[in-house]
Order: C-alpha cells, then sequence, then structure tokens
C-alpha cells in the first residue's frame, strides 16, 4: 500500500467545539466552586492562561493529526511537540469499539477506539471523527466477516437484550455503599464551601413535616443524623438506579461465527466487537437479593480491553441463571458442576484468628484514653459470624475444563476459569496458613485484575497440591500454540 | 532444584542497608532536634539507635533466610518457583505462556557478577516472576534456553 498525502484523512472539524466544551465546563466548576473571590479570580486567570496556552496547542494538534484506513492497516501521523507515525495492521485489531457521548450524538461525532492484544489501553483512537466514518473505520478494520449492519441498527434478534422493564427492575437493584459514602462525601464538601446547611435543611425538613416550629426540643442531633443517613441512602439509591439505567440502556449481546458484538448506553453509547479468543474466563455476581429472585450479572474478563472496566466486560448485565448456562457456554464452553467441594474448616479458625487481632488491637490501644473503648469487643461475635459465613460461602469445582470457585458473602461471586487459559498457578501460604496446613491457590490468567481474580483462600495444603497438579495436567493436554 | 548463587546473600545485605539509610536522615534530624529542646519524653539519639538496631538485625537475618527458602527448577515445559519467609509462594509458569524475557543486572548484582532472570507472562499476578541472584552465564543460559523453547512452540 502506498502512502500519498491524497489518502490521509483529518478528523471532524466539530473536534473543537468538544475541546470548547470541555473547557467551559472545567472553568464553570471551577468558578462555582470557589468560595472565595481571590480563588474566583484565579480559576478567571487560569482559564485564561490555559485558553492562550492550550487553544494554539489544540489547533497544532488538530493540524498535526491524519490518519488512513484500508481493509490492512490503519495508518496515524500525529504529535505537538513529538511526532509520532503509528501503524496498526488490521490482523492485529481485536476491537473496534464506537463511543458516542451526549455531546457527540448532537454534533454527530464518534470516538473509535482501535484495540490490539496485548495492551491494557486502546492502541488508536480517533476523537472526533463523523458516524460514517466510524462505520466506515470499523468495516474497514473488521477482519473475515461483517456481521452487522452499520450505523445506529440493531440486530433484529440479538442473543441476549436488555428489554425496558428488565432494565428499569434491574436499575432497581443497584444500591452500593461506594456511591453512599462519595454521596457523604460531597455533600460535607458542599457544606464546607457554603452552598448547603445539611443541618439547617434537615431541621427545616423534620419541623415543617413531623413536629411543627414550636417543639424544636422534641428532636435531637441523633435524630437529625439518622435523617441524614435515611436520607443519603435514598439519594444513594436513586443515583445508583440512574447511573445503571444510563449504562446499560438498551444492552444487546450477539454472537457471531467469531466475534461478540455489543451494544448499550443511553448518553455514551458503546458499541464493540470482541473476539471470543480475547475472553479469559467469566466472573458470575449476585448477592442474597438478586440470588433469591435468581437474578445474576455475568460478566468476561477479557485481555487488553478498556482500563475503566478493569478488564471486565458485562455479557448479561442483569439475567436469569438459565438464561446465563444457556449463554455463557456460547462464548467459552462450559458445564456447571453438580457438587462444590468447600475449603477447609480450619478456614474458620484462622479467619477468627486475624479478626479477633483486627479488633483487639485497636480496642486495646484506645481503651488506654477512652475507656468506652472496650465496647468494641462486641464486633468478637460478629466477626466470629462473618467467619464461619465466609467458610459457608467458599466453595470450588474442577469440572469439564473449568475451575469454578465460589466466594463471598454478600457480594457472591463465581468464577469460571477455563484451565487452557491460564497463565501461572501459584500457592501461596502465609505464616498462619502453614501453622494449620493450609494455603491459597491462585490461578493467572491474563489480563486478571491484581485484586479480582480467582483464588481458593484456605485449602489444606495436600488438596492444593493435588488440585495444582490436576490443574497443570489438564493444562498441559490441551495447551497448544494456538493458545498464546 | 537449584539453589541462587551465595553472593546474592551479599546483594541483598547492601540493598537491605540502603534502603533503612533512607530512614536515617528523617531519624537523625528528630533526635537532633530533641538535643535543643526541654523536652525529655525520649533519651537523645533514641530513634537513630532505634532504626541501627533494627536495620542491624533486618540485615543480619533477612537476607539470609531469604537465599535459604529461594529454589527454582527450570523444567522441561514450565519454571518453577519456590520462595518466601513469611509468605512461601510456589509458582509454576508454563513455558509456552512466556512473553518475553530479560536479564537484568544493577550496578551492586554487577559487583558480584549476579543477574535477575525477569520472566514475563500475560498474567497480572504472575506477569513479572523474577529468578534473583542467579550468575550471568546461568541466567543467560536459562533465558537462552527458555527462547528457544518458547520460538520452538511459536513455529
Amino acid at each position: 500500500m502506498q502512502e500519498t498525502s491524497a489518502e490521509f484523512r483529518r478528523l471532524h472539524s466539530l473536534t473543537f467545539v468538544h475541546y470548547v466544551f470541555l473547557a467551559i465546563i472545567g472553568f464553570v466548576l471551577a468558578w462555582t466552586s470557589s468560595p472565595e473571590s481571590g480563588i474566583r479570580t484565579g480559576s478567571l486567570l487560569f482559564g485564561v492562561i490555559y485558553m492562550v496556552v492550550m487553544g494554539p496547542i489544540s489547533i497544532v494538534k488538530y493540524v498535526r493529526f491524519r490518519y488512513y484506513v484500508t481493509s490492512e492497516e490503519l495508518v496515524m501521523h500525529y504529535g505537538v511537540f513529538k511526532r509520532v507515525r503509528r501503524n496498526i495492521p488490521s490482523d492485529r485489531v481485536q476491537n473496534v469499539a464506537i463511543e458516542r457521548n451526549f455531546l457527540s450524538r448532537i454534533l454527530g461525532t464518534a470516538v473509535v477506539k482501535i484495540e490490539t492484544a496485548g495492551t491494557a489501553q486502546a492502541e488508536g483512537v480517533l476523537s472526533f471523527v463523523g458516524v460514517h466514518e466510524a462505520n466506515r473505520i470499523r468495516d474497514l478494520l473488521r477482519t473475515a466477516e461483517t456481521t452487522h449492519a452499520p450505523d445506529e441498527s440493531i440486530s433484529a434478534s440479538p442473543d441476549f437484550r436488555m428489554r425496558l422493564p428488565r432494565l428499569l427492575l434491574s436499575s432497581a437493584y443497584q444500591f452500593s455503599f461506594g456511591l453512599f459514602a462519595i454521596l457523604v462525601g460531597v455533600l460535607q464538601q458542599l457544606e464546607i464551601i457554603g452552598l448547603i446547611s445539611i443541618e439547617a435543611t434537615l431541621r427545616d425538613v423534620l419541623e415543617r413535616n413531623f413536629f411543627g416550629t414550636a417543639n424544636t426540643q422534641q428532636y435531637s442531633l441523633v435524630m437529625l443524623t439518622i435523617a441524614f443517613i435515611l436520607i443519603t441512602l435514598i439519594l444513594s439509591w436513586i443515583l445508583g438506579f440512574a447511573q445503571y439505567f444510563i449504562r446499560y440502556y438498551n444492552f444487546y449481546i450477539e454472537l457471531g461465527p467469531e466475534k461478540i458484538h455489543r451494544k448499550f448506553g443511553l448518553i455514551t453509547v458503546r458499541e464493540g466487537t470482541l473476539p471470543y479468543k480475547r475472553v479469559q474466563s467469566f466472573l458470575i455476581r449476585s448477592n442474597p437479593l438478586m440470588r433469591l429472585h435468581d437474578w445474576y450479572r455475568m460478566e468476561m474478563q477479557t485481555l487488553g480491553l478498556e482500563s475503566g472496566e478493569r478488564g471486565f466486560q458485562p455479557a448479561m448485565p442483569f439475567a436469569k441463571w438459565a438464561e446465563i448456562v444457556a449463554l455463557g457456554p456460547k462464548i467459552r464452553p462450559f458445564t456447571t458442576p453438580e457438587a462444590y467441594t468447600r475449603v477447609s474448616r480450619r478456614t474458620i479458625r484462622r479467619r477468627c484468628l486475624r479478626y479477633t487481632l483486627f479488633i483487639l488491637t485497636p480496642v486495646a490501644a484506645l481503651y488506654l484514653w477512652w475507656p468506652v473503648a472496650v465496647w468494641g469487643l462486641t464486633l468478637l461475635p460478629i466477626a466470629w459470624g462473618i467467619a464461619w459465613l465466609q467458610y459457608l460461602c467458599h466453595s470450588w469445582s474442577f469440572h469439564d475444563g473449568n475451575l469454578f470457585i465460589r466466594r463471598r458473602i454478600f457480594s457472591q461471586r463465581l468464577w469460571v476459569v477455563p484451565i487452557e487459559r491460564l497463565q501461572a498457578i501459584e500457592i501461596n501460604a502465609t505464616f498462619f496458613q502453614r501453622h494449620l496446613e493450609l494455603c491459597t491457590l491462585r490461578v493467572d490468567t491474563a489480563g486478571a485484575g491484581v485484586l479480582r481474580h480467582p483464588k481458593i483462600i484456605d485449602m489444606r495444603l495436600d488438596d492444593a497440591e493435588k488440585l495444582l497438579t490436576e490443574l497443570y495436567d489438564f493444562f498441559q493436554g490441551t495447551a497448544s500454540k494456538g493458545d498464546r | 532444584m537449584e539453589v541462587l548463587d551465595p553472593a546474592v546473600k551479599s546483594v541483598w545485605t547492601i540493598k537491605s542497608i540502603l534502603r533503612w539509610c533512607i530512614l536515617l536522615p528523617v531519624c537523625a534530624t528528630v533526635d537532633f532536634t530533641f538535643f535543643f529542646s526541654d523536652n525529655t519524653t525520649f533519651l537523645p539519639g533514641l530513634w537513630t539507635g532505634l532504626l541501627i538496631v533494627i536495620c542491624s538485625v533486618w540485615t543480619l537475618i533477612v537476607p539470609k533466610l531469604r537465599y535459604r527458602f529461594w529454589r527454582y527448577e527450570l523444567r522441561e515445559e514450565d519454571l518453577f518457583a519456590i520462595r518466601g519467609i513469611w509468605n512461601r509462594v510456589q509458582t509454576i509458569v508454563p513455558l509456552r505462556r512466556i512473553q518475553h524475557l530479560d536479564v537484568a543486572q544493577d550496578l551492586i548484582e554487577g559487583n558480584y557478577d549476579v543477574a535477575r532472570l525477569v520472566v514475563h507472562t500475560a498474567g497480572t499476578r504472575s506477569t513479572d516472576v523474577v529468578i534473583p541472584g542467579l550468575p550471568y552465564e546461568e541466567a543467560v543460559r536459562l533465558r537462552d534456553t527458555v527462547r528457544d523453547f518458547v520460538a520452538e512452540h511459536m513455529d
């Protein structure tokens, strides 16, 4: 392929509108959150400097960015201070994702992210191009088959689709303490900068609705705190609902001959293809309430996709167990085991000891200055109860070439790890574990998260060594150069 | 199973001293302030002394124990390593999963003619399996053996 300047294209001319919009949002945020005029002047000054410096850089960046795409490769030339010329052969392209946020949809633009194997982030990003150009790029780079209609059309029969009633129901399950903590932090921050007064607002609400203005003595600070927590819990649930609804709106997944095609999102529409070979393992998540109504979430752990998803791509955000065992094996074959083996019962002893140390140490330290801290010891029976529940909820099974690992009490997880995909196996025994003849077996797969990875905690050492041999023998039997 | 080159104990000892030395200016500064203060809560030189005692005990014991528990073996189709004083870790890395290999040597290791073999896989936890304290020639030999295996199975 000869490179000629005539074949090169520039990004969409409305790219600048995105830059300006982002700058305005940043400036407005800085301005409104500045309580003092001094800081406001600083924000204004910073805004002017930003425009003077970044404005010309953005123009040069836009002018320098040129690309062309053929069915064989994507070539990009870019860089302001450092000229970069990047060639991405189409046979190396693993995924072409098209993202459109709210502004993009108004302007008719899109971001195209080209991902290749072995990179944690997109290797080529074209932000922004026109929608038709984005579809043209995607269709050119897609190898072999193009099974999906371009543009916004949705396949008539996707393998799984979240219809509105299910989306509404699944959004209702989305409560997270993480969001609650963030909300509490944000409200406190807003109070510090003087935008709201939590106590005055709550007093006002209580006076108007419950006690009346004359009976201000009837409620105490404790009641205000409880009211604050309750209101924040409801707010965080509403936020969780909205966040989930916007993210997974119109989710669908379709299994093509070689690739998985997915599309979802309300404000930012994410669309992408994923080769089956890149799926490393499955993570099926649930919680006691969801399990009670037979709802689960299945994610695929993939290699080198966007860091925003931490290597986990939703395959079925909210589905019945029967739907999961029907669709999952089509992506990577697995059959669910009849029975699971629990980890060693000694795990209860080890966990109890661990939690006891965690509780006793701060209680003992606090007791020296604050004798009331002794009440912290009431946490001990709770901690021991949790240790016992953790034992009950943690089990494993090696079945049909897949390692199944169940863990956790509330945020329940079931890992399905195809052993042919393993990268390394590790047996780890801490001092306490060795004392109890226990260990942790870890199975490392490509792109697994440092914190979220499959592991069996507190297996008996001899069981772990036996399982390790069994897994490794199976791996050796199935591994071939095609698996790399 | 193979043991590491005993020279690695000296390398680890020097590195351990250097790491502890980072804390030395902090402790020395704290002690220095007490010399000019009426506060008699702490003995003069207590923190620096404590640091020297902990550093000495650590440096005398830890490198020897680390060396004692480090074992590795390049088997027909995998690399097996056992190590750790507190956390005893056994790792098996199938050779066909290796993405690339490095033989690394810093200034101190160079002085003792030892090197590290760094094995990279696509995994996350065991992405970099490092076998330290190998005689340089041995590290190169191991690298070449693994490289040949990988090349052979890639074809």
